[in-house]
């Protein structure tokens, strides 16, 4: 399914700029690869955009240039948040060609756990992304891990992931994504060790 | 406790918190995370006191990472002394926080679960905190 993102050519550049437009509700946004542009997103729309297609998938920004509309085949390259907010602030896209391999970071999801048989081990989930190599129309939206087998102290490594036609994984295959480990029981210090330490609060380091 | 092994200089300025926290401010390791809303100095013993409330909570299974270091020394003078003679003697250790910065994650559990426990570490803060978690689809989300 072809996703298509709405978007503005922008003439004006630089901070103050970028200001003006993020309080009128705005995402300022760059262009650049095969094609180069400034452009910007509606935030609401962008947002409700990535919240169901991510970030890691084919887009076909529909760019708005004075009246003219184009189509442009992009990827996001680059997110920058908000560090207490979380709302992007600016998005970097790359214009790819559909001929061309591209290399793409894709997100694991993880199957299965409901059919695992529980031998009490804690999953740690390693990698939480893949890169991937293949043609931007074939990038997949996740790959995912069954971990219906995974039993104690054992891991999944990238070369146990099953590759959909088409791609070839760039993240080297020793690589562990998923892990199983003995869950950690609450250790407690001995009282009079945490007293000891308390009485000798400074304790310098060397110099 | 959490202190550094061995430092470069005994004593250092106070120095600023402006700003917000760009680096460390995505969960990196974990699933959830406790993320600082405003500027604060946190004490080697508050960080203690919060993973003893974490792990305390969640009592078996699951992973803790501390995101944050006490690496800079904080002095003090001794009670009823004159001004002046100098700077004060070390006294303890503070993690210089800015807004943004996730201090602890975890893995492991279930979203409920860790949830409370970092609650109740948020308690042992000097500073507003918020609960944060992955998600799926893209980026993490900003719940409080």
């Amino acid at each position: 399914m072809e996703s298509v993102l709405k978007a503005t050519v922008r003439k004006e550049t630089g901070k103050g700029a970028v200001h003006r437009l993020r309080q009128a509700g705005q995402i300022p946004a760059v262009i650049y690869g095969e094609g180069q542009a400034n452009v910007c997103l509606d935030a609401r729309e962008a947002q409700k955009f990535f919240n169901t297609n991510g970030y890691s998938q084919l887009i076909t920004l529909q760019l708005d240039n004075e009246g003219k509309v184009e189509k442009r085949p992009v990827l996001v390259k680059e997110v920058q948040f908000d560090p207490v907010k979380g709302n992007p602030l600016h998005l970097d896209f790359l214009q790819v060609s559909m001929q061309q391999k591209v290399v793409m970071k894709v997100p694991v999801v993880l199957v299965g756990e409901e059919k695992r048989v529980n031998d009490g081990s804690v999953i740690d989930t390693a990698l939480y992304e893949v890169e991937v190599s293949c043609l931007p129309a074939d990038i997949p939206a996740k790959i995912e891990v069954d971990i219906s087998g995974l039993t104690m102290g054992n891991s999944i490594t990238v070369a146990d992931l099953q590759a959909p036609e088409g791609i070839e994984f760039v993240t080297p295959a020793t690589e562990a994504v998923v892990v199983a480990y003995a869950p950690r029981v609450e250790e407690e210090k001995p009282a009079e060790e945490e007293e000891e330490k308390a009485t000798e609060p400074q304790q310098q380091p060397e110099e | 406790m959490l202190v550094p092994k061995r430092v470069k200089h005994r004593k250092v300025m106070r120095g600023r918190m402006k700003g917000m926290a760009y680096r460390g401010s995505q969960l990196t390791l974990g699933d959830y995370g406790l993320q600082a809303v405003e500027p604060g100095w946190i004490t080697n013993v508050q960080i203690e006191a919060a993973r003893v409330a974490l792990t305390r909570h969640i009592k078996r299974g699951g992973k803790i990472w501390i995101k944050i270091f006490p690496d800079k020394p904080v002095t003090a003078k001794p009670a009823e002394t004159r001004m002046g003679s100098g700077k004060g003697a070390p006294e303890y250790w503070v993690a210089v926080v800015k807004p943004g910065r996730i201090m602890f994650e975890i893995t492991g559990v279930e979203e409920e679960l860790a949830r409370e426990a970092l609650r109740l570490a948020g308690h042992k803060l000097p500073i507003k905190t918020k609960f944060i978690k992955r998600e799926e689809a893209g980026g993490e989300s900003d719940e409080s």
